[in-house]
């Protein structure tokens, strides 16, 4: 079986290539475009390591082939900033000290900008039912939904 | 593991879908949101030649208000569903079921289609389509049916389509103004898949519930009606006594599978008391007087 042309949007820069119909959209990024950021781990859509955004939407990379990305377009945590910069929610994570070990945290991040863009989040309770899609085996949590408050306070400050 | 090799097809329209079943058979298989299906690839309890992506197929996509109802595009995502106004008036339990599945992320990917084709025993969609009386519409070569989803549901994983035929839409029939909704789920924790699915769709007139439909999932081989319930309820004002009396019918007919998660005898009870919660939600925003 031969493979697939796949054309897509990653983090702003058209990519163009061929993959096979059985690559995982998580094995395309890590792999084939040499984005690392997006961490591999259950391999199950449990741990939400793999988060990405799709068309604009959060999602598990490690529960979507790579063709369903074609002509789409993708950012990952690589996309989130200009290089030399951090994007609010990776700034406020350092701030409150939103990671030990740091392998969730891309994950995190991406869910939590998802967050922070579609939803009004003023209650960390319900925040805490909202990041059931990510694991951390590091921090109990607490000082990832604090980052998210802060980072929530300061977007309405800003508005 | 690693999936087997396939081919990807992402045709744009339902006749390039049906064209492809019928030249391909059971070497193909659809992919929907792919949320259930991507990790039965990898398992390799699935090993098609061919998968066949709705995610280009516009006309699957949507919701759209009718005379009949609502109607629900197959490749109409949980997301899209739980945030949909439309759903939300006329069909709170379908908005919460849609709104419970695992995580933004699986939400923003699996889709209603893709949920009643899977037919997980403990689905949260299912269930509430199931109490719903929701019609389901597939298309094969050249052919359109409906089935009622009282006739979908035929054992574990499996449904009433065959392998040419894919499941195009449902229509949700436009509820009375006096129709009151309950739902609710058991899981461990939020996010997982539940255990136990309780749906409830009453009608009433002057406190009196003039028709009932109970739905559960996690109970069995796969969703079901509980018509005894229905029938001891409908009636009635739907009291406490009402609800004791249709948890112990409600106690003879339930079978969930021992598993990890517990044993029969115990997710029964857990299935009893979920479905009184469902009933109690569906009399309390009767205004019957009680609750």
């Amino acid at each position: 079986m031969a493979d697939h042309g796949i054309a897509l949007v990653v983090n702003n820069e058209p990519v163009s290539t061929t993959v096979a119909g059985n690559r995982l959209l998580r094995e395309f990024i890590r792999e084939d475009l040499g984005l690392t950021g997006t961490k591999s781990a259950c391999e199950d859509g449990m741990c939400g390591a793999c988060s990405v955004h799709l068309d604009g939407d959060v999602v598990k990379s490690c529960l979507i082939l790579a063709m369903e990305a074609d002509g789409r377009t993708l950012t990952t945590i690589e996309g989130l900033a200009p290089p030399d910069d951090l994007h609010p929610v990776q700034q406020a994570m350092i701030d409150n000290f939103g990671f030990q070990c740091g392998f969730c945290t891309p994950g995190f991040i991406m869910t939590i900008v998802d967050i922070l863009d579609k939803d009004i989040v003023d209650d960390p309770e319900s925040l805490r039912e909202d990041l059931v899609g990510n694991i951390c085996r590091c921090t109990g949590y607490t000082r990832i939904v604090a980052a998210v408050m802060d980072a929530a306070g300061r977007k309405n400050h800003d508005r | 593991m690693t999936m087997t090799r396939f081919d990807y097809i992402a045709p744009t329209s339902i006749d390039e879908v049906t064209g492809l079943l019928s030249s391909h058979g059971s070497e193909a298989k659809i992919l929907a949101g792919g949320q259930s299906v991507v990790i039965l690839l990898r398992q390799r309890l699935l090993a098609p030649s061919v998968v066949i992506s709705l995610g280009r197929v516009e006309a699957l996509k949507g919701i759209r208000s009718s005379d009949d109802g609502v109607e629900i595009g197959a490749m109409t995502t949980y997301s899209d569903v739980s945030r949909n106004e439309v759903v939300n008036r006329v069909a709170p339990t379908l908005a919460k079921a849609a709104g419970a599945v695992g995580s933004r992320h699986i939400r923003n990917r699996g889709t209603v289609g893709g949920s009643l084709a899977h037919a997980d025993p403990a689905g949260d969609v299912p269930v509430a389509l199931l109490a719903l009386d929701a019609s389901i519409h597939l298309a094969g070569s050249g052919t359109v049916r409906t089935c009622a989803s009282d006739d979908w549901f035929t054992g574990l994983f499996e449904v009433s389509m065959s392998e040419d035929e894919v499941l195009t839409g449902v229509t949700i029939p436009q509820p009375a103004e006096t129709v009151r909704h309950g739902y609710h789920r058991f899981s461990y924790r939020e996010g997982e898949y539940p255990m136990i699915v309780a749906a409830a769709v009453l009608d009433w007139d002057g406190g009196v519930c003039t028709s009932a439909r109970v739905a559960m999932g996690g109970v069995g081989a796969h969703p079901v009606r509980l018509v005894a319930v229905e029938d001891r309820l409908t009636g009635s004002a739907v009291e406490a006594g009402d609800i004791d009396a249709a948890a112990a019918i409600a106690s003879e007919l339930v079978h969930p599978p021992s598993d990890v998660r517990g044993s029969t005898g115990w997710k029964r009870k857990v299935a009893v008391e979920y479905m009184k919660r469902a009933l109690a939600e569906a009399a309390r925003n009767s205004g019957n007087g009680h609750g």
